[in-house]
């Protein structure tokens, strides 16, 4: 290779060199007559954008869509690019307003034909312009469209088949949530978080399919029923709830405490502590986090020994702030002038005595 | 030698080239994929309702860890900054890393911190805590600051992690400005984790410089008011919005930012924090936290994500900048270093043999690469070889591509987020782009540069990588453990010289087969290479256990000796193989121990004419060793942390020294001699030369051996004191060729340097490229097979006129001349005239002394010369002396007719390395005419061709000698004279075929005199020639010569019988390992047989080896005798024969 190499020699290189010379200076002409052109069309956005947002604004103050120079607006509106814009500046409003404002702002979306817009991006390849698609369709509550988003649940990438489950249960509520049935892949938090902010009820026949759910092989949809049902309080689900405490999942584990906490009942703290010493560290934080918040003097002596005899540090914390709780401040400060008590102790009670408790 | 510069020149060329079409590369496919990676980004998040987490109670709890050092100034704003951050489960940690100002007071009064007892849950090994403090405001609840004892950032960033209660922490500088949703949108990748857990984020960091903060808020955004912060302003888009988002989607990131970066507690916590003893903690961390998840093989991510979240003030003044670059560079290292293993291991996958190649091949080397640039430039530039017009379109193209990849930054920074929106900024950071490389980027470099220095010069305080020294470590010990220590010690340090020597020899090596491939085209590569690599790498660990034993002894002497010595020895070796290499290829000799043999201004003259000793060639030897010399420095600095390596190597070096040499120098393949002794390792041959020369200097190690005189008997049938003395009863095989002269003939022996039968002959391998000298044996004597007695011309004048032995180092090189008979005192005790015609130097050899007591009447040597003769053309301001012409001319000049017979001996120069003549162009057309005539078959047009320069003077040679003969003629003397023409050896620029060919030379004796032509074929010797010219005189012209001789030829045979007289052969002047003996030849161990046109096939033959090899060492213990006694006759036997009174002719 080398000796080929050699053997062209380096004069022989020149007058490629000089090609290459005049591609890359060619680049950088395209590429700065590009950049001068981008800067101008941001500049235009950004008049633009002004010009769309007092267009919104003059209908949700006016509630009329003629105080605008329509032609212009007209003209504009030929433009993909603007139309786009437009579509886009309705979106971000619609999070900012609701009541006669929100519908105000739909009208314009129905008015202007935007729903040919996102409709448009639906039957794009790339993936972020389908979650544009589908974003925009579900912030204009476009119903219409369920089913040309329904078909993007099944799609390959995960943020697109996010964007059409929230699509769904934004648009259709609890029946949105269907797909969990047959959901294999993991729901990420901040998915779980999304969807639990877009229901506002759970119907009364929706109790069986909570129940499924509860029993689904995902981990991730049973975290996510766990919280749901901590979000409605469904009661109906405790016992239930009680059996994920011995879920072979840690993270289910965790949120089935959490989620007993909110349904707490007369036997709650009871059960927790029948199986405690069954669970991890993890599992047995938030165990005691719970017991903590119970402030039931049945369990003074489990917080001691908790204190005590506990590895882990935050679990002894939470024992003695328990403790301070329950009013035991004065064995806690015997605990400390006690001169066998360990130095780590000593540290952890004052630790849990300064707590400020805001 | 002269094109050995531009070769380099071209090297350096096609590698730059290499290497900066894969920087170039990898540009294109960072700016394509980050292009892609920041429109995704952009275009998803469009629409991203942060607010939903940044009031989620049942977030994950992110620490924000901000380690402060002296920020007295802006402490207050900046925390007040951080509290208005958008997170519900936030804390934030500020760390008072024993800061001297009075950061805490300012901290304590503004926060209404009051100390609490805080337990600290985290066990990461930090400097003390003095107290852990907390507000007494509510307001600021979420603030905890520690104030600890100060062990650097890192340190206090674990403090920060031991104290944090969150799940996730985010490392800042408390300097740093954060955009108030800066934690959401970090938090967003951690939160939309699935199959990958993402271990790490980073976001795009942004200049503070010039920037209008109000409230700890930037309120309007300017560009840096100084073109470096602009170029940093620049270097950060690249660097972030390019560079890092392309390698955050191909999953190769390895660098979150230290100013701002958020990462998983829990790895963090398992990878043992962030390491203290580095300066390049943060880029660290990363590669420690993916080498722990590629160990444990768990999916997981590093991310980037192109929002500006972080704005922070960067160095406007060019100290403090190279400063920051020196530290990021020596944190760049120290993580390659400390991480070397990852290198190309595909368990780490992309780590591996991705991320952290490109780290070390571009991010690493790239400045150094670019500081070499123009160090060779500089060197190029002075040595004048620069082609200006080339450089300066390569030049051009560098810059250009460097301003392209910066505006298209500033584009895709334009399509993701604009920051620079006034029309301005945007027109000053296009400008700054171009302007860039030509001042900030050699800051940064020179800054990279010094950082590495440092790196080296400071390593002493950086944990395991350091030269602690044993002292310390044996301290304590008893003997016995001590010596284990300093062994093992020892053992560590050589480990990494012995893999430093390994890889510079194997680039050597290399090296020495691509300057074949490049000088010797063609040929056999293959095979050369193979005997190459197994030679030299034999060559390597022999050295390596010789080396590794005394370095080990020396390092129980004391350690630095050990240390300097290896790093002097072990770049002297590798630049000796270069030197060593490039000799063999320019004069196609390997060099033994006959370099002592020469004195200093042989040396030098020989230097200077072969054009060695130029200043492009000192300058790029200069720069050999500095090149050779740093790796082991390099290797000083480090020892290897286990014995293995070095064990292991000296193992290996111990093995080899148990494998018989004959099997460890066996060559591979079917080639020919120039193409074995290419394939030789050239250490080798010349340490193996020298010692044993040394061996024979040495008298009582030379008995104790019985190398060379062990045993000096002598067989009973000769002289025991003088073994070559013998009766002269050479047969005049002679006479009857010739018609008988009234007067005594004249002789005039012309040797040509280095006329070898391959090119003087057209059944030569090469094919006739001497046409005067080729018709002239056609109507001559002439024997085809003859040969020379050595490599060298050392030998040929005592050969030639006296048929005389060697002695130790050729006969010439005996402090005083043994008293013998030649041509020329017994010619002239005959009443010859005599005389010797040497364009050049005549001490040169040491023939002067041999001239002197031959007392030769004329010696003309280059002195003798003026105008108009012209010397042969300067090479480095040095000539060898004049040219063929010149000499031929001078004997003409003083060829008056004479009534005496005469005798001259012409030895000619123009054929001799670098083989500069005067009318090259004239002589080159003719070679052009000969190379296109069909007397060459396509064979000999292949080797004519190769070796255009030798050929070209050979043609200019023969056509000397064609003018000289015209000019003869004319004479009236030339009718009268015997002329032999023979060559003194074969030139080993040129090529061989077999090992004969470096002796086989032509023999042609012409005369008028002459009855008829002849043509022999059977084996004959420069040795014969002395005794059979004596012979014809005796016999023919009554001339008196001596009755006892010591004579080793037998005198010239001219029928074509077998040669039974032993020709023995001198390589070099250290080397007498050639024996011809009958129809064989005796190399070493090895016997050839020779056909009657001197072509020779090694044999199996095991009779005929014992034969010679008893022949042989029968003439050695003779020459020994000689060499031990240095005399070759009684006294009385020589002083008889200079009393005779021989009447004149």
């Amino acid at each position: 290779m080398i000796g080929l190499s050699l053997a062209i020699g380096v004069h022989n290189l020149f007058l490629a060199l000089v090609a290459v010379l005049f591609i890359v200076l060619a680049l950088i002409g395209f590429v700065l007559i590009y950049g001068f052109y981008r800067y101008r069309v941001q500049n235009r956005i950004n008049v633009w954008t002004r010009y769309i947002d007092m267009k919104i604004t003059e209908a949700i103050v006016n509630g009329s869509h003629e105080d605008l120079d329509e032609s212009v607006f007209n003209r504009l509106m030929k433009r993909s690019s603007f139309r786009s814009l437009f579509l886009e500046r309705l979106v971000a409003s619609e999070k900012n307003f609701s009541g006669v404002a929100h519908v105000e702002i739909r009208n314009l979306f129905v008015k202007y034909q935007l729903h040919l817009e996102a409709l448009k991006r639906l039957n794009q390849r790339k993936s972020y312009m389908i979650i544009g698609g589908i974003q925009e369709l579900t912030a204009m509550e476009a119903r219409e469209f369920l089913p040309e988003i329904e078909r993007f649940l099944h799609y390959k990438y995960a943020n697109v088949y996010h964007e059409a489950q929230y699509a769904m249960v934004a648009l259709k509520g609890f029946e949105g949530f269907n797909f969990l049935k047959t959901f294999s892949k993991p729901i990420s938090d901040w998915q779980q978080l999304r969807l639990l902010n877009s229901i506002v009820n759970i119907p009364d026949t929706g109790t069986e399919q909570v129940m499924e759910w509860l029993d689904s092989q995902n981990t991730t949809v049973v975290v996510f029923t766990l919280k749901l049902i901590r979000k409605f309080q469904l009661f109906a689900f405790y016992d239930r709830v009680k059996e994920c405490l011995y879920h072979q999942e840690v993270k289910v584990r965790v949120q089935a405490v959490r989620t007993l906490q909110t349904l707490e009942g007369f036997s709650t703290v009871d059960d927790l502590i029948e199986s405690y010493d069954s669970q991890p560290q993890e599992i047995q934080l938030e165990i005691v986090k719970v017991l903590k918040a119970a402030k039931d003097s049945r369990f003074v002596e489990f917080f001691k020994t908790q204190l005590s005899n506990h590895t882990l540090a935050s679990i002894r914390i939470i024992a003695a702030e328990a403790l301070i709780a329950l009013g035991l401040k004065d064995y806690l400060i015997e605990l400390i002038n006690n001169q066998e008590t360990s130095e780590e102790l000593i540290l952890i009670v004052k630790h849990a005595m300064q707590v400020k408790r805001w | 030698m002269v094109g050995f510069a531009h070769i380099l020149y071209e090297i350096f060329i096609w590698l730059f080239l290499v290497y900066s079409s894969a920087v170039f590369l990898i540009y294109v496919w960072i700016g394509i994929y980050a292009l892609g990676a920041v429109v995704r980004y952009k275009k998803e998040n469009t629409f991203t309702d942060y607010s939903k987490i940044a009031v989620n109670p049942n977030g994950p709890v992110f620490s924000l860890i901000a380690p402060a050092y002296n920020e007295g100034m802006t402490i207050v704003d900046n925390v007040r900054s951080l509290l208005s951050l958008f997170y519900y489960n936030l804390e934030i940690i500020i760390v008072n890393d024993g800061s001297k100002d009075d950061s805490m007071q300012k901290l304590i009064e503004v926060y209404e911190l009051e100390v609490v007892s805080f337990f600290v849950q985290g066990k990461l090994k930090t400097k003390d805590i003095k107290a852990v403090y907390k507000s007494k405001n509510p307001a600021f609840k979420k603030l905890i600051v520690v104030d600890k004892f100060n062990g650097g950032k890192a340190d206090a960033l674990n403090v920060g992690i031991n104290v944090s209660s969150g799940q996730y922490i985010v490392c800042i500088d408390v300097d740093c400005i954060l955009e108030q949703d800066a934690i959401l949108k970090l938090a967003k990748p951690f939160l939309q984790q699935t199959d990958k857990r993402v271990i790490a984020c980073g976001g795009v960091i942004r200049l503070a410089n010039n920037c209008v903060i109000e409230n700890g808020k930037i309120t309007s955004v300017n560009i840096p008011k100084t073109w470096l912060g602009r170029s940093q302003a620049l270097e950060y888009i690249r660097a972030f919005v390019l560079g890092r988002m392309a390698w955050s989607r191909a999953s190769g990131l390895i660098l979150i930012s230290g100013a701002f970066g958020a990462f998983d507690k829990e790895i963090v916590l398992k990878c043992g924090g962030y390491d203290s003893s580095t300066v390049g903690e943060d880029m660290e961390l990363v590669v420690r936290m993916r080498r722990y998840m590629e160990d444990k093989k768990e999916a997981y991510e590093v991310v980037n994500i192109p929002d500006p979240l972080c704005w922070t003030e960067v160095p406007e003044t060019k100290e403090v900048l190279m400063k920051q670059r020196n530290r990021w560079m020596r944190g760049t290292m120290e993580t390659l270093w400390k991480h070397r293993e990852l290198i190309f291991k595909r368990k780490y996958g992309k780590l591996g043999m991705i991320s952290f190649p490109y780290w070390f091949f571009f991010e690493f080397l790239g400045p150094l690469v670019e500081f070499f640039g123009y160090i060779v430039f500089l060197l190029f530039l002075v040595l004048g070889i620069i082609n200006w017009s080339f450089f300066l379109v390569l030049f051009a193209l560098v810059i250009s591509i460097g301003i392209l990849y910066s505006i298209y930054a500033i584009l895709v920074d334009l399509i993701s987020h604009q920051v620079y929106t006034k029309r301005k900024d945007f027109l000053i950071l296009i400008a700054t782009a171009v302007f860039e490389p030509f001042y900030f980027h050699f800051i940064v470099v020179k800054a990279s540069v010094g950082g590495f220095i440092d790196y080296f010069k400071k390593s002493t305080a950086w944990g395991d990588m350091t030269r602690q020294g044993f002292a310390q470590n044996t301290k304590g010990l008893n003997r016995k453990e001590r010596i284990v220590a300093i062994g093992k010690y020892a053992l560590q340090s050589f480990g990494s010289f012995a893999l430093v020597f390994t890889m510079l020899f194997a680039i050597a090596v290399l090296a020495e087969w691509l300057w074949y491939m490049h000088v010797f085209g063609e040929m056999n590569l293959a095979v050369i290479g193979k005997n190459l690599l197994f030679q030299n790498f034999t060559f390597v660990i022999k050295t390596l256990l010789i080396g590794g034993i005394l370095f080990i002894v020396l390092n129980f002497l004391k350690e630095k000796w050990a240390r300097i010595t290896i790093q002097i020895v072990g770049t002297l070796l590798v630049v000796g193989h270069y030197i060593l290499f490039i000799y063999f290829s320019e004069s196609n000799n390997l060099l033994g121990a006959d370099l002592f043999y020469y004195s200093k201004n042989e040396l030098q003259q020989i230097l200077q004419a072969g054009d060695m000793l130029n200043f492009q060639n000192i300058a790029l030897l200069v720069l050999l060793f500095m090149i050779v010399y740093i790796p082991f420095w390099l290797a000083d600095k480090y020892r290897l942390k286990s014995i293995y390596t070095s064990v292991i190597l000296l193992g290996i070096g111990f093995l080899a020294f148990l494998i018989p040499d004959t099997i460890l120098s066996k060559s591979f393949g079917e080639i020919n001699e120039f193409e074995l002794n290419a394939g030789k390792s050239k250490w080798s041959y010349f340490a193996e030369s020298s010692s044993v020369d040394f061996v024979q200097n040495q008298s009582f190690i030379a008995e104790f051996t019985g190398l060379f005189k062990g045993d000096t008997k002598e067989d009973s049938s000769t002289n025991k004191n003088y073994p070559f003395l013998k009766k002269e009863n050479t047969p005049d095989l002679l006479g009857s060729y010739f018609n008988k002269s009234d007067v005594t003939p004249n002789l005039v022996v012309i040797v040509v340097e280095g006329l070898g039968h391959a090119y003087s002959s057209k059944n030569g391998y090469i094919g006739n490229f001497t046409p005067f000298i080729d018709s002239l044996a056609g109507r001559s004597l002439y024997w085809e097979n003859n040969v020379s007695s050595s490599g060298r011309t050392f030998a040929v004048l005592p050969t030639l006129l006296g048929s005389l032995p060697f002695g130790k180092n050729g006969f010439l090189e005996m402090k005083e001349t043994a008293d013998h008979f030649n041509l020329y005192n017994v010619l002239k005790a005959n009443g010859f005239e005599t005389g010797y015609f040497y364009g050049g130097n005549v001490s040169f050899d040491n023939a002067k002394p041999f001239l002197k007591y031959s007392q030769v009447d004329s010696i003309i040597g280059v002195e003798s010369f003026g105008p108009p003769y012209r010397k042969l053309p300067e090479s480095n301001g040095e000539s060898w002396g004049y040219e063929d012409q010149a000499v031929f001319g001078k004997m003409m000049e003083v060829k008056d007719v004479q009534k005496e017979p005469y005798f001259n001996v012409a030895l000619t120069l123009s054929t001799h390395h670098p083989f500069l003549i005067n009318d090259t162009k004239h002589f080159e057309e003719i070679f052009q005419r000969r190379v296109k005539s069909n007397e060459l078959s396509d064979d000999q047009r292949k080797w004519a061709l190769e070796n255009k320069k030798q050929l070209v003077s050979v043609l200019n040679l023969d056509e000397a000698l064609k003018d000289f003969f015209k000019e003869y003629k004319k004479h009236p003397d030339f009718k009268n004279t015997i002329i032999v023409i023979t060559g003194d050896h074969s030139m080993p620029e040129i090529p061989f075929e077999t090992k004969i060919d470096r002796y086989h030379v032509p023999l042609i004796i012409y005369s008028p005199l002459l009855k008829q032509n002849k043509h022999f074929r059977n084996i004959v010797s420069h040795f014969d020639i002395a005794p059979s010219v004596l012979a014809f005189y005796r016999e023919n012209y009554g001339l008196i010569t001596p009755t006892n001789v010591t004579w080793i030829g037998n005198g010239l045979q001219i029928d074509e019988r077998d040669n039974r007289v032993g020709i023995p052969i001198m390589q070099a002047k250290t080397i007498l390992n050639d024996y011809i003996y009958g129809n064989y030849h005796l190399v070493g161990d090895q016997v050839f047989k020779l056909d009657n046109r001197l072509s020779e096939e090694n044999v199996e033959d095991e009779l005929e080896l014992n034969r010679l090899k008893t022949n042989f060492e029968k003439f050695k213990k003779r020459n020994a005798v000689f060499y031990e006694q240095k005399k070759l006759m009684p006294d009385s036997i020589y002083n008889s024969y200079k009393k005779i009174n021989i009447p004149k002719p």
